[in-house]
């Protein structure tokens, strides 16, 4: 329970930098359009873990999703479902999949954030009908940016991880 | 034992992924409100949001000052700290007359929407890329700002609050394509829907439903209609970047570069009450939407 609302609680924190960087630095429209889904990745990384159960993955994914759409200004509930979505994938295919080195960390966080805008897009447009495909075209760019962004994001959340990890060497990605 | 736990995992798992839809169907219905939990949540964030705003400033002015410095070491110590003084003060004081100016081109604004105002500071822009949305902090007025109210620079129309927090609120953006505007171009007198775009080049967005028959041409100047009654009549709103008339159909498209650089927004005014109902004998006499109008643009009097 610690472990999951301590990443639900860096997850919160990573939003509110992000945000408060991007409003204070005026770094021009370049920034926001690569603007990394460090949700994501903590949600990804929690996934990848294995550690917890089905359940309780899907509901830190959902919390993550929460905070997503109270920070995105995206409808309620839209991320929640994305993020839960994405972390039961990550979870299931924790015992398939071994992350390990910063290649495949980038590779796994592309794909994976490629997949999850595809996803918020398909969702978006079938509940709100208005808005259509074009936010698609925004994912790509925002994909890289967070592949590019993974590996340091993993090390920082590898060292939350040994807090609660007695033994280093289970911790799955490095 | 092991079964019973799985399946209970798998029923909670259900759970999960049933709730955002349930909250997804329940936003569809009333999309601004709030709950306890979600004013409680933003209500906590949008101090640190604030302090870490104001962090990252300070260290960005603190940065932009030690590359000041580094420039001029090859110069003697004495000239160097005189440099970088002057410098300082100098840019010290053209921040002020920036803010100044900006100040007073809103003041400007404030007399002319017919309407009360209040000003905010930009906080937060969108952690996201496929949204458009900015949070602004409300310099007094806690309370009178509500969804929907529109919120403009004096470079034209930002977009329309979208939630409420206290003295925080989201602004959804002219450009997301969410947003939609009526609009007029006032050099044909066309008419349109304004849309924002998930442009990947920048911020834009496009006129819909602009009858092909209309002479658009790119430069022309786009403001909004009044129709609706959200936004004021005759607020700049950007400039037709680019237009696509087929050989078939009724409409053309138009896209539009807004007026508004909302990369570098400070402050902006929210527009705290609809503009009053236009006169209906200004609308008879005026009979067109052209600029040359002198009418063209202003709210009826109040």
């Amino acid at each position: 329970m610690t472990r999951a609302l301590t990443y639900i609680g860096f997850g919160w924190l990573c939003l509110l930098v992000v945000a408060a960087f991007q409003g204070a630095v005026p770094l021009g429209w370049g920034t926001y359009l690569a603007a990394p889904d460090i949700l994501l990745v903590v949600t990804l990384f929690f996934g990848l873990q294995g550690r917890d159960e089905v359940g309780t993955t899907c509901a830190v994914g959902a919390a993550m999703g929460y905070l997503g759409d109270l920070f995105h200004g995206s409808p309620k509930g839209l991320h929640m479902l994305a993020y839960a979505l994405a972390a039961l994938g990550a979870r299931l295919a924790a015992s398939r999949l071994l992350v390990r080195g910063w290649p495949a960390t980038m590779l796994v966080t592309l794909m994976a954030t490629l997949g999850f805008g595809a996803l918020v897009t398909v969702l978006r447009a079938s509940f709100e009908p208005g808005v259509g495909w074009e936010p698609v075209r925004m994912v790509p760019m925002a994909a890289f940016a967070t592949a590019l962004g993974a590996p340091w994001l993993f090390r920082i959340l590898e060292r939350i991880e040994r807090r609660f990890v007695r033994d280093a060497r289970a911790i799955r990605p490095i | 034992m092991i079964l019973s736990r799985r399946i209970r995992q798998l029923i909670i798992a259900v759970l999960v992924l049933g709730l955002p839809a349930l909250v997804l169907r329940a936003h569809a219905r009333a999309p601004d409100e709030l709950n306890f939990v979600d004013r409680a949540v933003l209500r906590a964030s949008a101090p640190i949001q604030h302090g870490l705003s104001w962090l990252f400033q300070s260290v960005a002015h603190v940065w932009s000052r030690y590359i000041y410095l580094v420039d001029l070491r090859q110069e003697n110590q004495r000239l160097k700290t005189e440099t970088a003084q002057l410098r300082a003060d100098l840019g010290r004081a053209r921040l002020e007359a920036a803010r100044t100016t900006r100040l007073e081109q809103l003041l400007g604004l404030r007399t002319e929407v017919p309407s009360e105002t209040l000003t905010a500071r930009i906080i937060g822009i969108e952690t996201s890329s496929m949204f458009r949305v900015i949070r602004v902090r409300l310099d007094r007025g806690e309370g009178e700002v509500k969804p929907g109210m529109p919120v403009l620079t004096p470079a034209g129309v930002v977009g329309r609050v979208s939630r409420v927090f206290g003295r925080y609120c989201d602004v959804l953006l002219t450009v997301d394509p969410k947003s939609s505007i009526d609009v007029v171009l006032p050099r044909t007198g066309g008419r349109g829907v304004l849309k924002g775009m998930a442009a990947s080049n920048g911020y834009r967005a496009r006129i819909d439903y602009l009858l092909r028959s209309d002479e658009v041409k790119e430069g022309d100047e786009v403001v909004t209609s009044g129709v609706g009654g959200v936004f004021p009549r005759g607020l700049p709103v950007g400039k037709v970047s680019q237009v696509g008339r087929r050989d078939f159909g009724l409409y053309q498209e138009a896209q539009v570069m807004p007026s508004v650089d909302f990369s570098r927004l400070e402050e902006v005014l929210v527009v705290l009450a609809p503009p009053p109902p236009p006169d209906p004998d200004t609308q008879g006499a005026q009979g067109t939407r052209h600029a040359s109008d002198p009418n063209y643009g202003l709210g009826a009097p109040r």
